[in-house]
């Protein structure tokens, strides 16, 4: 305890609070553009250079400076409901993933810095839940239809349809040094697919409810880990190369989403009572517990330069955390 | 027949290629690793004078050899697995620990089902549920899918983990390889490991026989059990009845054992020591259980 900073970004002007002091230090920031009437923030992705940071709601797209969180730009997009968004390997676009449930569900390429839509890849009969490059001109969606489609992006189209979930497939990560494809499903489990021959080769089932999210360790020595996030409380941590299931934290709260810190030293879980939870992987402990939004924690992203948290809730709630370099 | 044979060539290719080509066919993961660090493993004892008392099975260890069990899920084959492993480490307790920890959602029901069925699951190492419910702590990373975890382990450190998803009493002598390596001592043998997975504990109205709870006379059957040739097993047999001698109770013992070893499970048929085995069924003569009417 105390190594954390807490800076609270308290979204709904008129509740302009201090909250979540668990720490030494703690400062309030600029609030952001926001009310009781704005959706959840479903989405958020650092622009690569770390000065701006995209958000995404049912609202649409909107662009913000860093660290103060004034909003410079909307994005116009298509697509009505958004939950996953992911800048390219080379920061040159930015790609958005959502969709009508139970109609359609479509990605949209942004050129950025400018902002400019440089195309729609369509081909999913449900809500596109996750979005994950492989390459700059490869990209895979995962659909609530069931199915994962790998796109060329040069030629908008799919070039591989990976079907095995059961249900919904909730997220996507490439491990690209292993020609691998991990996702996660609302069947329970993690599949992990060779990406040449879109095959299944590894079917991990621990998880006892949906599996919401995943989350890829920075590269670290040794085998690659991800992080599991599931409706059964637990964030599991896995080898996915080998098969290994290598711990688990068990929380008292639905995780919704996670995130590595940059160095992998510890793996931050938005959960459904609005808390950021820190985790170390090698002991499963719970570090600290953040308070972070009121109502359920949708969303949250690392900062790729100095290292903070951002979390996304109800009402537009954002709330930036920051972690001391000792912890990190 | 040639048409036949051809035909099961072609599955069998088809189902090798299906197998192997899916790659699913891969290792089973349970547990710490080899050279990880054993976490607390805390467990609720199910038995003896320590009944009720919630303990860390890693620090009692404390650093020296040991060997973990850890059951999810009661079945007869880990039952016999796990009874042959503890009653091997009772006769090496000097050097190694050992201990049981049986992973249940419902603690209490656990317990009762272990205080139930002392024929299964009591043995002389503790064995208590895991205060972590049906996974065990996060930290084991125990695979759900996975029976038995059996963890080797010396100062803290894993040497050798055994994720069984069927348990088999012949996966003892494996896992008991590494046992030996670690603590000194002989690999048993088959008929060793059946012997001594029959249980040392059973209810008081039951009928049948029990192995010998007398880890001198269990060491010595084992011995026996083991013996190569006429000569060695004389000398075997020797040794047992000396041991046994006018003592009542020992006598008891062997007869029980004589009666256990000539059961169809044991497998004891061709060993050298089954003349011995014979004389000691005539000689202490197998008493006659008592019967739950007269126990009543």
């Amino acid at each position: 305890m105390g190594l954390l900073q807490n800076l609270v970004c308290s979204m709904v002007p008129w509740q302009f609070a201090w909250t979540g002091l668990i720490s030494c230090a703690c400062l309030v920031l600029l609030p952001v553009t926001s009310g009781a009437a704005d959706p959840p923030v479903t989405a958020i992705a650092f622009a690569p250079d770390g000065e701006s940071v995209v958000l995404a709601s049912q609202a649409g797209l909107s662009v913000h400076d860093w660290p103060d969180l004034n909003t410079v730009r909307q994005l116009s997009t298509t697509i009505v409901n958004i939950h996953d968004m992911e800048f390219s390997p080379d920061g040159g676009s930015l790609a958005v993933a959502g969709g009508t449930p139970a109609e359609s569900g479509k990605a949209q390429i942004f050129a950025w810095p400018d902002g400019t839509s440089s195309c729609e890849l369509q081909g999913h009969d449900d809500s596109v839940l996750a979005i994950a490059w492989k390459d700059d001109s490869s990209i895979a969606t995962a659909s609530l239809d069931h199915d994962i489609v790998v796109w060329d992006v040069t030629t908008r189209q799919p070039s591989e349809r990976l079907k095995g979930h059961s249900r919904g497939v909730s997220d996507l990560c490439f491990l690209n040094g292993y020609d691998l494809l991990v996702s996660s499903g609302l069947d329970q489990n993690l599949r992990v697919w060779k990406t040449e021959s879109g095959k299944v080769i590894r079917t991990l089932n621990n998880h006892t409810k949906e599996v919401y999210g995943l989350a890829l360790r920075p590269a670290t020595l040794g085998i690659p880990m991800i992080a599991s996030v599931s409706n059964d409380r637990t964030v599991r941590l896995w080898q996915p190369t080998i098969g290994r299931m290598v711990r688990f934290a068990q929380l008292n709260a639905i995780p919704l989403a996670a995130a590595w810190l940059a160095d992998g030293s510890q793996v931050a879980v938005a959960a459904t009572d609005g808390y950021v939870r820190l985790i170390d992987p090698d002991t499963v402990e719970v570090l600290e517990t953040i308070p972070a939004v009121s109502g359920w924690a949708y969303s949250l992203a690392v900062h790729p330069g100095d290292g903070s948290l951002l979390v996304g809730g109800r009402s537009g709630q954002l709330k930036r955390i920051i972690i001391e370099s000792s912890r990190r | 027949m040639g048409d036949n044979l051809a035909i099961a060539a072609i599955v069998l290719g088809s189902w090798a290629t299906a197998v192997l080509g899916s790659g699913e066919s891969d290792t089973v993961f349970s547990g710490p690793q080899m050279g990880e660090k054993l976490p607390a493993l805390n467990v609720t004892l199910a038995y003896g004078t320590e009944a009720r008392q919630t303990i860390d099975l890693v620090e009692r260890a404390a650093g020296r050899p040991s060997l973990l069990v850890i059951v999810n899920g009661s079945s007869r084959p880990a039952a016999r697995l796990t009874r042959a492993l503890m009653n091997f480490a009772e006769m090496h307790k000097e050097n190694l620990f050992a201990g049981v920890a049986y992973l249940a959602d419902d603690s209490s029901g656990a317990m009762k089902q272990l205080q139930d069925a002392v024929s299964w699951w009591q043995v002389e190492p503790p064995v208590g549920v895991s205060v972590d419910g049906a996974e065990g702590p996060g930290s084991y990373g125990l695979n759900r899918n996975v029976n038995v975890t059996v963890l080797v382990a010396s100062k803290g450190v894993v040497t050798r983990n055994f994720a069984l998803i069927q348990p088999t009493e012949t996966d003892a002598i494996k896992i008991l390889s590494d046992v030996v390596a670690l603590v000194g001592g002989r690999v048993p043998g088959i008929a060793e490991v059946l012997f001594l997975s029959v249980p040392t504990h059973k209810p008081v109205t039951a009928e049948w026989h029990v192995a010998p709870q007398d880890v001198e006379l269990r060491r010595l059957i084992c011995t026996s059990l083991s013996a190569r040739d006429a000569p060695a097993a004389r000398f075997a047999a020797h040794a047992v009845e000396k041991y046994v001698g006018d003592d009542r109770d020992r006598q008891t013992a062997l007869a029980h054992v004589a009666a256990i070893l000539h059961e169809r499970r044991t497998r004891v048929r061709r060993q050298s020591i089954v003349p011995y085995v014979r004389q000691w069924k005539v000689k202490y003569k197998v008493p006659t259980e008592p019967r739950d009417s007269e126990l009543r």
